[in-house]
């Protein structure tokens, strides 16, 4: 039972038992690992309020070779306490860490995934919340997987597309066809502006992701392409995205 | 088989109730094995009451035997405060103070995105129905200080606000007989912002 010490933002949290609790956390070190912090429900348990969903902590563990590790100790590094305070930003943060939790495999490190996971809440934290910054997330998500859709040539017969016609994404194919594809495939309609978007939100620095926007036809035609590409990948609904979209 | 079958049966049944394993399950199916007939009788009595007898107030949904609920009918309370708490425990947690005069609404669950538990599956329509129709000058947010009551407790404001209804929610703070080194940052925060003037 080696004693592993790492930084993780809290994914999400279930009660076990009567005061404990089973956390997922998100670490750049380990990826997405579970583990069970006994007494984590008692009002003076060591663990405070660090314990929360959207935390950003420093944790020490028993790693167990099966099954779920041993929370030791925790310590705050940062509460996101703005996100908490404003129901746009909660909700928009409970989708971020829901779709992390969604897309990632336990004990699959990816460095890349949780620093863009960081960012996002600490933008999401500072400012002013815009739903574009979601859509940069998801692509950018998708990128560091390996999920993203292909832009830049058919993906039947690989002929390089110009973008000045209609655009068709096909979510079985799992991105643009040409028009000659198209006709046999079909699939749902994208215009320039947006594959613009999609290509530039994944090559743009994380600090100038705010100059990138979207008009509001645009807007609905990414938001709708990828979350039919995200759910055609995980095979299942992402329950917070059902909540963001009610408010 | 190692026990008969009707002993096996009520441990299995015990085993169903919340933070009972095999063992306390075999312990109280033991114990009522031993005691009087007339005690077993009083027991199955008291289940069989309980489920029975109990239902929900249809006004602020707190467990009762009578409708309305012993609080919802005391004119004596005041009826423009209401206090919405997640569960019957809850309220009870907060009657036991003796300091609170007003009503209550129990919403019977809280918001968790993450679990798919939506505005539709806790009873926040029949709080907005009960604010809209009654002269209600004031809601206490009583839910937990957890990301679930949080969010229970921010959509609901949300909903509130446009009514010009005054919309509180519970002090947070440091908990009476701890010491303050051993406080986490985040419940110091929450205490330094809501200190009160002595």
């Amino acid at each position: 039972m080696p004693l592993q010490e790492t930084q993780a933002l809290v994914l999400r949290t279930d009660n076990l038992g009567e005061a404990d609790k089973i956390v997922t956390l998100f670490s750049p070190q380990t990826g997405k690992i579970k583990g069970v912090a006994n007494g984590a429900r008692r009002p003076k348990s060591r663990f405070g309020s660090s314990l929360e969903v959207l935390s950003y902590i420093r944790v020490v563990y028993f790693a167990q070779p099966k099954g779920l590790h041993r929370l030791n100790q925790t310590d705050l590094v940062d509460y996101f306490p703005k996100i908490r305070v404003e129901l746009p930003k909660l909700a928009a943060a409970l989708y971020l860490v829901d779709l992390v939790n969604s897309l990632t495999e336990q004990e699959d490190s990816n460095p890349d995934l949780f620093n863009l996971l960081l960012y996002n809440l600490k933008i999401i934290n500072q400012g002013n919340f815009e739903p574009v910054l979601l859509r940069i997330f998801e692509i950018r998500a998708l990128t560091v997987l390996g999920f993203a859709p292909q832009f830049e040539k058919c993906t039947i017969c690989k002929k390089r597309l110009d973008f000045l016609q209609k655009n068709v994404y096909n979510i079985l194919c799992g991105g643009i066809l040409c028009l000659e594809c198209a006709k046999d495939k079909g699939g749902i309609s994208l215009s320039c502006g947006s594959i613009n978007f999609l290509k530039q939100a994944v090559k743009i620095d994380l600090d100038k992701i705010g100059r990138l926007k979207l008009s509001a036809n645009q807007a609905q035609e990414v938001k709708q392409l990828l979350h039919q590409h995200i759910l055609y990948n995980i095979k299942q609904e992402i329950n917070s995205y059902r909540f963001l979209e009610k408010l | 088989m190692i026990y008969s079958e009707s002993l096996q049966e009520l441990i299995k049944e015990f085993k169903k109730m919340p933070g009972i394993g095999e063992k306390n399950a075999q312990r109280l199916a033991f114990y009522v094995l031993q005691i009087s007939n007339e005690q077993a009788q009083k027991l199955s009595m008291a289940i069989i009451n309980l489920k029975t007898r109990i239902r929900y107030c249809s006004i602020c949904s707190n467990l009762t035997e009578v409708d309305p609920c012993a609080i919802c009918h005391n004119p004596s309370r005041d009826h423009s405060l209401i206090c919405v708490v997640e569960d019957p425990k809850a309220l009870i947690a907060i009657e036991k103070t003796g300091q609170y005069k007003g009503v209550y609404h129990v919403l019977m669950g809280t918001l968790s995105p993450l679990d798919n538990i939506g505005p539709d599956d806790i009873r926040i329509k029949e709080l907005m129905t009960r604010v809209e129709k009654n002269d209600v000058k004031e809601v206490i947010m009583g839910t937990s200080p957890n990301m679930e009551g949080e969010t229970t407790s921010l959509y609901i404001a949300r909903l509130l606000s446009p009514l010009g209804i005054k919309i509180t929610r519970l002090a947070r703070g440091v908990p009476i007989g701890t010491d303050i080194e051993y406080a986490d940052e985040i419940t110091l925060l929450n205490a330094l912002e809501g200190r009160t003037k002595f």
